[in-house]
């Protein structure tokens, strides 16, 4: 960081103070307004500069942190704080990508890809991640605080200048309404790491379904807009797909998209389904069983596993395999029932446990023609998603005479499998493929994963 | 081997880890009774457990109070987390308890211009733990008054200086974590002449006599007398003359 900085006119003017950009370019610059600006706040932002002293440099990546705090501006004592300035374009706030699903719909049929917003909501959930694992909550989680670049999903998390650490740094600010968790609405709780839990899974939710699912589509107070909201998003909070009280359930939901219908839960992967109503629907008001960050990224790494394409409008979804007979499955967007020919392979993975014994991971795999296999995805040590420029383990291929997907193998080492549980084993050679027909196991080796293909 | 409290009893535990830090920043090491202190004060029940994490919690603090590197520092907030404390307040704990650098209001005296034997004081309050306050010149005279964990008064006085005569030096303030120096300026006013014209009698009479450092007026009919030109009176028991 320099000494100084030559800045220009503010940028723009916000509640806590004004923001100014550096004119080399590099820095944000954030003064506070005079009533905002204590000796406090001074002392709280100097702390939460060292706390940025220990990030790793990957960790910095995704979060846009205090650097330095500012002495002065011409001469006149000022509180302020100096962050990098994250590039716009690439970069768009969240709030501009987070659409109506009319606006969806068209940003789709120009392109874009849903697959693209799993990727961000798997980048928001980093950014949070990175922050509860330190012990800190953001405590103003909203649209607004977070930086997309719409070409590669990469997510920056800023205004981090109102951090939370329990004994440190005291909450600041309440949060915005529709991200705040209903405890801290009623007044019941200061904004911490599982009211963070809350707003993290409104915005994840938000950006695959392009609604708040906790939307009041009740009016508690008819003369009162602001106890109406507090009732709606506090008390009387409720997921808008409650299985038993329907007070906030959307006109048009399980609609397809782009004949004006709003996204289900029950489109995502049976294991985000699971995550969304523990957020939503157990852990409502109950914080201490709400998921974390890391839970989310996991499972929305996961979800992208489950893939497939629409044959008729081209976009990708979570493969509905769990929805029977397959004659019922259809795209979310379009309705296409028929969703392409041929249909995937859908594939169940285990984890190696003690002495042999294998155990369901909750997660599945869904492959085509023509798909491949990471070896992330059999390596239970790994991260998911740490993929990039490895090689592919295997991949797959349609056979049209039998009407099979045949896997093949890509890897050096030999694969066993067994193609029912009476048969015995068979090993699949490097360049040798495997039948992948209901009830096959494959076997990758000693402490990697298992897979098992349903249908 | 694993070190950490269950993670129901860390977070009862873990409000009383900044009053903790911040006590022994300020120089305390804390005994049990301040222990249970502590954590009546932050709402936990002074139990054997609760007593027995904190002192560990307090024994790796008191080793930041030298910690005068980046690597030494995260160390210790290191062995704090391997105690299960997440890692933000691992590390702010370990800055609150390294001892604060000295501030001290105001950063200067100036006394200004006194006049001849006249001597000054001033107060000097000082933010930090403080070991020691001294001063070279015989004519500055510092002693600690109300010392208190982590705020001191100091006391400067400024011994008599004779007329013409000028002071520029300062006050060493020593704590922990460095020292500060407080400059101490101080100037007397040069001897007046011998013999001037008494403002009361108008005569050449006014005599400063400069082994009592007070003007004294020689005509009988006034006798006025006075450190300075703007304190002259007749001296009781002496009725002025008309």
């Amino acid at each position: 960081m320099p000494d100084w900085l030559e800045i220009g006119m503010p940028d723009h003017t916000g509640g806590e103070g004004r923001i100014f950009f550096s004119k080399d370019g590099q820095y944000a610059i954030k003064i506070y307004h005079k009533q905002k600006a204590g000796v406090t706040k001074r002392q709280l932002l100097e702390k939460i500069r060292v706390l940025g002293t220990h990030l790793t440099e990957n960790e910095a990546k995704f979060l846009c942190w205090p650097l330095a705090l500012v002495d002065n501006v011409d001469g006149n004592e000022c509180v302020g704080c100096v962050t990098r300035r994250i590039p716009t374009p690439p970069y768009t706030t969240l709030v501009n990508i987070m659409l109506t699903p009319k606006q969806a719909a068209e940003q789709f049929r120009a392109g874009k890809s849903w697959a693209d917003y799993l990727q961000t909501a798997r980048g928001i959930a980093r950014s949070i991640a990175v922050l509860s694992g330190k012990g800190c909550a953001h405590a103003d989680l909203h649209f607004s605080n977070f930086l997309v670049d719409s070409a590669s999903s990469d997510v920056v998390l800023i205004d981090l200048d109102g951090l939370v650490v329990p004994g440190f740094l005291p909450p600041q600010v309440a949060g915005m309404c529709g991200f705040m968790a209903p405890e801290v609405i009623m007044g019941e709780s200061v904004p911490n790491e599982r009211t963070d839990r809350h707003g993290l899974a409104v915005l994840v939710l938000y950006t695959l379904l392009f609604r708040n699912v906790l939307q009041p589509l009740h009016c508690y107070d008819p003369n009162s807009q602001r106890n109406d909201d507090e009732i709606g998003w506090g008390r009387e909070a409720l997921f808008s797909e409650h299985q038993h009280d329907q007070r906030n359930r959307p006109r048009m939901l399980g609609v397809p998209l782009f004949r004006g219908g709003a996204l289900s839960y029950r489109m995502l992967t049976p294991a985000l389904q699971k995550l969304t109503e523990r957020a939503f629907v157990e852990g409502l008001h109950n914080p201490a069983i709400r998921p974390s960050a890391q839970e989310w990224i996991n499972n929305l790494s996961w979800a992208l596993d489950e893939l497939w394409q629409c044959s008729h409008c081209r976009q990708y979804f979570p493969y509905p395999h769990w929805v029977d007979p397959v004659q019922r499955r259809a795209c979310p967007f379009c309705g296409q029932r028929r969703l392409a020919t041929p249909l995937p392979s859908v594939l169940l993975l285990y984890e190696p446990r003690s002495r042999g014994n294998y155990g369901f991971t909750q997660r599945y795999l869904v492959l085509g023609n023509g798909w491949t296999l990471f070896p992330d995805v059999l390596d239970s040590q790994r991260p998911p998603m740490t993929r990039k420029g490895e090689k592919a383990a295997g991949h797959v291929e349609w056979d049209d005479k039998r009407k099979t997907n045949y896997f093949v193998n890509e890897e050096d080492a030999p694969w066993r499998a067994r193609l029912s549980p009476d048969a015995s084993d068979i090993t699949v050679s490097k360049g040798a493929s495997v039948p992948l027909q209901p009830g096959t196991t494959i076997y990758f080796g000693e402490s990697r994963r298992l897979l098992v293909v349903r249908e | 081997m694993n070190n950490h409290l269950a993670e129901e009893k860390l977070n009862r535990l873990l409000p009383a880890l900044s009053p903790l830090a911040e006590r022994i920043g300020a120089g305390t090491v804390p005994e049990e009774h301040v222990l249970k202190e502590i954590l009546r004060s932050t709402g936990v029940e002074a139990e054997e457990w609760a007593v027995e994490e904190l002192v560990f919690w307090s024994k790796i603090l008191q080793s930041a109070r030298t910690a005068a590197t980046y690597g030494a520092k995260a160390a210790i907030a290191e062995e704090l987390q391997s105690h299960g404390i997440p890692e933000a307040s691992a590390i702010l704990a370990v800055e609150a308890a390294i001892p604060p650098p000295l501030t001290v209001e105001p950063r200067s005296v100036n006394f200004g211009s006194l006049r001849p034997g006249e001597g000054a004081h001033a107060t000097l309050k000082v933010s930090g733990p403080l070991l020691r306050a001294t001063a070279r010149n015989s004519q500055l005279k510092v002693s600690l008054a109300d010392r208190g964990s982590g705020n001191s008064l100091v006391k400067v006085q400024l011994l008599a200086g004779s007329a013409g005569e000028s002071l520029q030096d300062h006050v060493l303030l020593e704590g922990e974590r460095g020292q500060v120096k407080v400059p101490v300026i101080a100037q007397w006013e040069k001897e007046p002449p011998m013999l001037q014209q008494c403002p009361q009698c108008l005569k050449e009479s006014l005599f400063w006599n400069r082994y009592d450092k007070k003007f004294e007026c020689l005509n009988l009919e006034c006798k006025v007398e006075g450190p300075s030109l703007d304190k002259l009176a007749n001296p009781r028991g002496r009725p002025r003359l008309h």
